[in-house]
C-alpha cells in the first residue's frame, strides 16, 4: 500500500467494514485504523476478568485492556476503540475475513491456531495452563498427591488426555468423570460426584467464584499443560504484527522498569536511558511503529503496565485473585520476559 | 479551676462530630466505652500531687507474669523520661490518653478508698487513670478506660535519679 | 472515646479521623489514599477477634507457583506486591500476605534471620513517642502487643518480620514497623524456618 499515492489511499479507504474487507490483507492495517479514528478489537463475550460486557455495556477485562493499550498507543486515547464479541468457533475466520482489526480474546498460541489457520500471535500476554480444584478439607498441596482421584473434566477437549499424560508420567490413578459443560461439572463436584475438577486455570478461578463457598477451595500450584495467550493479527502485515508486539513489550518494559499509572507523570524527569527511551524523552521508537513519541508514555497513563492491568482484572486486585505465577516478570519468579526496547 | 475553656469546648463538639462521621463509616464492629464510666463523686485524695512531679521511667504491660520485666524496663528507660510538672492550682501537668497537649490533672480520692487521676471533677471517669500503686520512687496506674486500658496496658512509671 | 476495631472497610473513614487527631499527626497526602499507603498507629493493647485474623483472598497463606534460583528454605519478600515467599522444592513457595512498613520500603538485599523470638516486647519509635509522649517506652509482649506472637531479627539490620495485632493492614503500607504478618501466619513461618535462614528482600524498580 505504501507505494500508491496518499491522495489515492484517501480517497479510496473509508470507514465502512465492506470496504476495508475488499481491500483485503494489501491494505495497512495501522492506516485504516487511524483513518477510521478507532480500533476494532475481536474479543469474546463473557469470561470474567478478560472481557466481558456490563448490563449497560462497558467492557472490561485483561484481553479488552490490551485492546486499549493499542489504541492508546495509536490515538493517545483508550476510548477509541470498538469491542467486536466473537464466538471460540468463529474467531479466525472473522479475523481472516477483516472483521476486526486484531483478536483479543483468550486464544492459545499453538501450532494450529497459528499455522493451520494462517494467522500470526504477537506475543503472549498471559501464560495459562491446566490445573486442578480441590477441596481444602483434603489437605492437598500438590497434584502428586491425587492418586486414585475422580476427577470431572469437559468432554471433548483436551483435558482428560492431559490429566492421563500426567498421571501416567507420575505413576497415578485416576477415575474421569466427563462432562458436556462447566455447568454439569460443577453440579457434579458440589455433590461429590468427583473430588476434583481439571480444567486450565484461569477458568478454575473464575468457577470457583460461583461455588457455594469459594474459599473452601484451592487451585493448586501445579500447571499441567501449556495455555499461551495472546493476541492475533493476519498475516501479511508485518508493521502491524511489530505494533502489536511491541505494546505488549512496553506494557511489560515499564512494569520491569517501575513505570506505573501513579508515577508516569514523573518519568521525564528520570535519569535512567531504559525509562526515557520508553517514555519518548529519547530516541525515536515511536516514530519507527508508526506512531507519535510518546506512544509508550500514554498506554502506562490510560491502562497502566502489565502487572497492574493483570492484577486490577485478574490477580490480588480482583475478585478473580489468580496468583501471578508464570506470568510474575522473569526477575520475579515468572518468565514474562519481554525484549528490551533498544 | 479552668475545667472548660470554650476552646475546649470546641474541640470536644468537633470530635463528637467528627466521631459520629467516623461511626457513620463503619456500621459494624466498632466498640465504644463513652459513657461506660459515669464517675463517683471525687473525695480529697489521700496522696499528694508531689509525689507525681519528677522525671519517671515507663513501661507497661498486660499479663502479670511480665510484671517484674517491665519494672526492670523501665528502671532503664530514663535517658527517655516522661516528666511530670506541678500544675498552677495543685494539680499536676500530664497527658491524657490521645492527647498530644499536656493538661493540668488532679488527684482524686473516692468512697471506696481508690485514687484516680485525671480532669477535676467525678473520679473514676473514662479519661481517669486510677493509682493502683504507689510509694517514693515509683506508682502504677491501670486506664479506666477498658479500650485505653486494653491499648496501652498496666503502666509502671519509675523515678528517674 | 475511641474507635477499638477497624475494619477494612471503614479504614478511609478512620485514617481521616486518625489524621485530625492532635493525637496522631497523619501526614495528609497519605490519608488521601488509604487504600495504598495509609496512616494508620499502631493500637498497643488490641486483641485482635480470630475472624479479623482469617485473612481470605489473595492474602491468604497459600502455596503458589514460584520459580527461583534460590534454595528451598529462603524467604524471598517482593515489597511492592506486599508478599512473603518461603522457598519450597519443585518451583513452589508458602505465599504470605504481608503489611510493610515505610522501613520496609529503605532497603532491599540479601540478609539472615539471626535471631527468633516468641511474643517479642515492643519498643515505641522514638517519632511515635514524640507524637504520644504518653506511651510507654517499653511494652511487655504478650497479646495486645503491636509486634504480635512473633519476631524473625533480621541481620545487620534493624528490620525484622513480626506479627501483628491489625490484621486489616495486611497488603498495606503502614505507618511503623518493618514485614508484619498475621499471628497465624507469622507462627507457621516461625515454626519453619530456622535462625541462619537466607532473606532476599526485592523492591520494584523505581524510576
Amino acid at each position: 500500500m505504501r507505494f500508491l499515492q496518499k491522495g489515492i489511499i484517501s480517497a479510496a479507504v473509508f470507514s465502512a467494514l465492506t470496504l476495508l474487507s475488499s481491500f483485503g490483507a494489501q491494505a495497512s492495517t495501522l492506516d485504516t485504523v487511524k483513518q477510521r479514528g478507532s480500533l476494532i478489537c475481536g474479543v469474546s463475550n463473557g469470561i470474567t476478568g478478560f472481557s466481558i460486557a456490563d448490563e449497560k455495556g462497558a467492557w472490561s477485562g485483561f484481553d479488552v485492556d490490551f485492546c486499549r493499550a493499542v489504541a492508546s498507543a495509536i490515538f493517545g486515547d483508550a476510548t477509541k476503540v470498538q469491542f467486536v464479541p466473537v464466538k471460540a468457533d468463529e474467531r479466525f475466520a472473522a479475523l481472516k475475513d477483516n472483521k476486526f482489526d486484531l483478536l483479543s480474546r483468550n486464544s492459545t498460541w499453538s501450532f494450529s491456531n497459528e499455522v493451520e489457520q494462517g494467522l500470526l500471535f504477537a506475543g503472549v500476554t498471559y501464560y495459562d495452563g491446566q490445573g486442578f480444584l480441590v477441596s481444602k478439607k483434603r489437605k492437598v498441596t500438590s497434584a502428586l498427591e491425587l492418586d486414585g482421584s475422580k476427577i470431572c473434566v469437559k468432554n471433548g477437549t483436551n483435558s482428560e488426555a492431559n490429566v492421563a499424560d500426567y498421571f501416567k508420567s507420575n505413576r497415578m490413578k485416576f477415575e474421569p468423570i466427563r462432562f458436556e459443560t462447566m455447568k454439569e461439572i460443577i453440579e457434579a463436584y458440589q455433590a461429590n460426584k468427583c473430588d476434583v475438577i481439571s480444567s486450565d486455570v484461569s477458568q478454575l478461578y473464575a468457577e470457583r467464584l460461583g461455588l457455594a463457598k469459594p474459599n473452601e477451595n484451592a487451585i493448586l500450584a501445579d500447571i499441567i499443560s501449556k495455555e499461551p495467550l495472546g493476541p492475533a493479527v493476519r498475516q501479511g502485515d508485518d508493521q502491524w504484527l511489530n505494533l502489536v508486539k511491541w505494546v505488549n513489550y512496553a506494557m511489560i518494559n515499564a512494569e520491569e522498569l517501575g513505570i506505573t499509572k501513579a508515577n508516569v507523570a514523573q518519568a521525564k524527569q528520570s535519569q535512567k536511558p531504559a525509562v526515557r527511551r520508553l517514555i519518548g524523552a529519547e530516541g525515536d521508537i515511536g516514530k519507527q511503529l508508526g506512531l507519535s513519541p510518546d506512544w509508550a508514555l500514554n498506554i502506562v497513563k490510560n491502562v497502566g503496565n502489565y502487572g497492574e492491568t493483570l492484577e486490577k482484572n485478574v490477580g490480588g486486585k480482583s475478585k478473580l485473585g489468580i496468583a501471578r505465577g508464570l506470568n510474575q516478570l522473569w526477575t520475579m519468579g515468572g518468565i514474562q520476559y519481554a525484549p528490551p526496547l533498544r | 479551676m479552668p475545667i472548660s475553656t470554650p476552646s475546649t469546648r470546641r474541640f470536644f463538639l468537633v470530635a463528637a462530630s467528627l466521631f459520629t462521621v467516623a461511626l457513620a463509616a463503619c456500621n459494624s464492629n466498632q466498640s465504644i466505652d463513652a459513657g461506660a464510666q459515669q464517675g463517683v463523686p471525687a473525695t480529697p485524695s489521700k496522696i499528694a500531687s508531689d509525689k507525681l512531679v519528677g522525671r519517671w521511667g515507663v513501661a507497661a504491660y498486660h499479663q502479670d507474669s511480665a510484671r517484674q520485666r517491665t519494672e526492670a524496663e523501665a528502671r532503664r528507660q530514663c535517658s527517655n523520661p516522661y516528666t511530670i510538672k506541678a500544675g498552677q492550682n495543685g494539680g499536676v501537668i500530664m497527658h491524657l490518653a490521645d492527647q498530644s497537649e499536656p493538661q493540668e490533672l488532679f488527684l482524686k480520692g473516692s468512697a471506696s478508698g481508690s485514687t484516680y487521676l485525671g480532669p477535676a471533677g467525678m473520679a473514676a471517669v473514662a479519661a481517669d487513670r486510677e493509682i493502683v500503686a504507689i510509694s517514693d520512687n515509683s506508682f502504677t496506674i491501670k486506664w479506666v478506660s477498658p479500650d485505653n486500658s486494653s491499648r496501652y496496658g498496666t503502666m509502671v512509671y519509675i523515678r528517674c535519679s | 472515646m475511641k474507635i477499638i476495631k477497624l475494619q477494612t472497610l471503614c479504614l478511609a473513614a478512620a485514617a481521616a479521623w486518625l489524621a485530625w487527631s492532635p493525637a496522631a499527626k497523619a501526614d495528609p497526602a497519605d490519608a488521601s489514599d488509604a487504600q495504598v499507603d495509609m496512616q494508620i498507629d499502631d493500637q498497643p493493647g488490641y486483641q485482635p477477634s480470630a475472624e479479623e485474623e482469617q485473612l481470605a483472598g489473595p492474602f491468604e497463606r497459600q502455596i503458589v507457583f514460584f520459580r527461583t534460583t534460590e534454595a528451598p528454605g529462603t524467604i524471598v519478600v517482593h515489597t511492592a506486591d506486599r508478599y512473603l515467599y518461603l522457598v519450597q522444592p519443585n518451583n513452589r513457595a508458602i505465599r504470605y500476605g504481608i503489611g510493610v512498613g515505610r522501613d520496609g520500603f529503605q532497603w532491599a538485599g540479601i540478609r539472615k534471620i539471626i535471631q527468633k523470638q516468641e511474643w517479642p516486647d515492643w519498643r515505641p519509635p522514638p517519632e511515635m513517642i514524640q507524637r504520644q509522649p504518653y506511651l510507654p517506652r517499653f511494652m511487655a509482649g504478650g497479646p495486645g502487643n503491636p509486634m504480635g506472637a512473633r519476631a524473625l531479627y533480621i541481620g545487620g539490620t534493624v528490620y525484622r518480620i513480626h506479627g501483628t495485632n491489625q490484621p486489616q493492614t495486611i497488603g498495606h503500607a503502614v505507618s511503623s514497623g518493618c514485614f508484619r504478618l498475621v499471628n497465624a501466619d507469622v507462627t507457621d513461618l516461625y515454626d519453619r524456618v530456622p535462625v541462619g535462614t537466607k532473606i532476599v528482600v526485592k523492591q520494584a524498580a523505581d524510576l
